[in-house]
């Protein structure tokens, strides 16, 4: 998406408060092709470099609902991805770059249903019960490992793991009711 | 495009396949073909997008209010990353300038407030603990009936009762952390807590760092973090002082949130900790969890008693592929008396979301182990779950080559438990060409209709007595008397196996194929013959308990 030389460029503070606000999107997006959190963040941050880098090329609109910024930002984090992925293509388990180029734009298409699951998703969280929310805060502190943290609670990873996908399944189904009562 | 459960409507193996893809434990081979699947089939690619991004929601989540590291330059948002170091410096500074004019940069987290380091000193307790259900790292060693003086006290899991010496009443859920001051005053640092005081024990006080709270007879439940309190009366009155506030009175149903560092408001909603509010959130692991624990604590005995020669709790352990043995014996022992895996499957125990249990899905699964020594008698016991009798005998705890005093413990098709030991191999009899022993059986105790859950088996052989008995879920459903000519009390394990039994007699080639198709979750083998009584205290001690 090339700047249209009618509509003006993005100053400093206008790109900073673009990319805050889709920033949560972009981070979604990137995991959606790169699931390990760390390389996300490492792509998300190779990509706002990019970003700024090459803000001038992109037109700003004084549409505050315009998705185009997260559609230019997908684009570009797109590439960032599949270079990634060919610095990591020596280590296992990393998808080909065709199906992460399919994926990509499969993705790009979900952004909003992946915005109302994740609003949903957040709703879900905060009616767990405190002690709920405090398992889950701890097993997905960052830098916090599963297995160590399964350690720590004196149980094996596999059933730590366990638990971590009953609870994501009945989040997922939480969602999904929300979604339903709410479209009704 | 509408949103649907695509996870859902996956198989499986196919959610399976997404879990252990994301939690980067899919091997090599899965992988190969997960990718092609994925390049294959849209609905995989949508699940598994959908997976993904749940995912990343509820990291978000949990990640969004927690302390983050000290302001630097070097902090999350701008790693210096190789990319990095390739732009210009001007470049660095616009983006330090995007991020700061952003407010990202983080401040340190506001430490805990002190405890109450000023203590009077006593003799005597002030608290005894009524019920106990936890762990606690300031008091390793408490229980029911233990004496609480003046000082810290911390529950990291569980949950205890205590009651003043005041005759106030304190339930306390973890986490949580209280320094006794007497038995009149408390100080509440951190954790869930729920007091009753009964009117001898009215103007007992509970301590916030910023908030006093008098107690004029009454119930309250308290909620103690690093940022804020929040209290609610649930019946009588309560006096409250926060911070240079005037002091409030409070009656049944109202509450106050109590901030740190600033003024105090009306609560608007006061989450119930599970454990402290009547019955159990569905939802909420904790019950499992309180009872998981009682059966850990109840094992922590047995892993101490004298008469154990193993005990197995299938529950993953240190290394892949062994069963560990926790016994005393075994840990004094020069020879490990661990199990080893051979096409074992971990599944699911009896706390599915805690403890895991062993399958032999295969005629080649089994787990072997050797335990040496000589014993007069011995008692089996464990917790299983059988799927189908699908063997002539299904195998719980088989002696290798059933030499001379050598055991086989097993379930016939028809659902009758069996114990035996080899008597002499010298004297084989025309039924019995491998030698002399006497299987001694119990009536039917097994049908398809119990298929899926959970039972104790116990058989006892207690030479001394004569007897042979057999138990289910603690009650005794058989008992035989030894005669003589089978009568043998010297009695060996060495080279055995659990679930399975593969190896073939001495003089007999042949062997059949006896793999147990069912859940094993815990192994305990004695080396005397329990009572009835003793075995109905063990079947209450490792079975799961109704928690209160």
């Amino acid at each position: 998406m090339k700047g249209d030389p009618q509509i003006s460029t993005l100053t400093v503070r206008e790109f900073g408060e673009l990319y805050e606000r889709f920033e949560p999107d972009l981070r979604r997006f990137i995991r959606s092709l790169l699931p390990p959190q760390a390389d996300a963040e490492e792509v998300l941050q190779n990509t706002s470099v990019v970003l700024l880098r090459k803000m001038g090329h992109f037109s700003s609109s004084s549409d505050p609902d315009d998705r185009s910024f997260l559609r230019w930002a997908c684009v570009i984090a797109k590439y960032e991805v599949l270079s990634y992925r060919k610095k990591k293509a020596k280590e296992k388990l990393v998808f080909s770059g065709e199906l992460l180029d399919m994926m990509a734009d499969e993705s790009m298409d979900e952004q909003s249903t992946r915005e109302r699951e994740h609003a949903a998703l957040q709703e879900c969280l905060l009616q767990l019960p405190a002690g709920q929310a405090k398992m889950i805060r701890e097993a997905y502190a960052q830098g916090v490992k599963g297995t160590e943290l399964a350690k720590d609670l004196g149980i094996s990873a596999e059933t730590f793991y366990m638990r971590m996908n009953r609870m994501r399944k009945k989040l997922l189904a939480c969602v999904q009711e929300r979604l339903m009562s709410g479209s009704e | 495009m509408d949103s649907q459960n695509y996870f859902e409507k996956l198989s499986e193996a196919d959610q399976s396949r997404i879990e252990r893809y994301v939690a980067g434990v899919l091997s090599e081979e899965e992988f190969d073909v997960f990718e092609t699947d994925l390049q294959q089939r849209a609905s995989l690619r949508q699940a598994y997008r959908q997976y993904v991004a749940i995912q990343a929601g509820i990291e978000e989540f949990a990640q969004q209010d927690m302390p983050k590291p000290a302001a630097s330059p070097t902090g999350k948002q701008l790693r210096l990353t190789p990319s990095f170091a390739l732009i210009g410096g001007a470049l660095v500074l616009a983006i330090a300038s995007v991020f700061f004019l952003l407010g990202r940069w983080q401040t340190p987290a506001v430490e805990l407030a002190g405890v109450d380091e000023d203590r009077e000193i006593f003799a005597e307790g002030f608290a005894v603990v009524e019920s106990f259900n936890g762990v606690s790292p300031s008091h390793p060693a408490l229980g029911k009936d233990s004496t609480l003086s003046n000082g810290v006290f911390t529950l990291e899991e569980g949950w205890c009762s205590i009651r003043f010496y005041s005759g106030a009443m304190m339930r306390v859920a973890a986490p949580a952390s209280l320094t006794v001051q007497n038995a009149w005053e408390v100080s509440c640092e951190r954790g869930d807590i729920d007091v009753h005081v009964p009117p001898a024990a009215r103007g007992f006080v509970i301590h916030t760092s910023e908030t006093k709270i008098v107690d004029l007879g009454t119930e309250f439940r308290l909620s103690v973090d690093s940022e804020a309190s929040q209290l609610k009366v649930i019946s009588g009155e309560v006096l409250v002082k926060h911070r240079d506030e005037d002091e409030t009175l409070l009656t049944t149903g109202e509450g106050r949130h109590l901030p740190l560092n600033s003024n105090s408001e009306e609560l608007t909603s006061f989450t119930e900790n599970a454990i402290l509010s009547e019955g159990f959130d569905p939802f909420s692991l904790t019950h499992e969890r309180l009872s998981y624990h009682e059966w850990k604590r109840e094992g922590r005995g047995l892993m101490n008693r004298q008469d154990v020669i193993a005990y197995y709790t299938f529950e993953n352990g240190a290394a892949d592929g062994v069963i560990e043995d926790f016994s005393l014996r075994g840990a004094q022992s020069s020879l490990s008396q661990d199990a080893t895996e051979i096409g074992v499957e971990t599944v699911p125990g009896r706390w599915p979301s805690y403890k895991t249990a062993k399958e032999f899905p295969s005629p080649g699964a089994r787990a072997r182990l050797h335990i040496d020594g000589e014993f007069s008698a011995m008692t089996f016991s464990a917790w299983v779950r059988i799927n189908s009798l699908d063997r002539r005998y299904n195998a719980l705890f088989m002696g290798d080559g059933y030499e001379n005093g050598e055991p086989h413990w097993q379930i016939r098709d028809d659902g009758m438990l069996m114990l035996s030991f080899m008597v002499d191999t010298e004297a084989p009899t025309k039924k019995a060409k491998e030698g002399k022993h006497k299987v001694y059986f119990s009536p039917p105790i097994w049908n398809p209709s119990m298929t899926g859950r959970w039972i104790h088996l116990c058989s006892s052989f207690c030479p001394e007595k004569r007897l042979v008995c057999h138990y289910v879920n603690g009650e005794q459903v058989s008992s035989e008397t030894i005669q003589d000519t089978y009568f043998i009390d010297a009695l060996r394990i060495g080279s055995a196996e659990i679930g399975n039994w593969g190896l073939p007699f001495r003089r007999d080639p042949k062997f059949a194929i006896r793999n147990f198709n069912g859940r094993i979750g815990e192994m305990i083998l004695f080396s005397r013959g329990l009572s009835a009584s003793e075995v109905a205290s063990l079947h209450r001690a490792t079975s799961r308990k109704k928690m209160p």
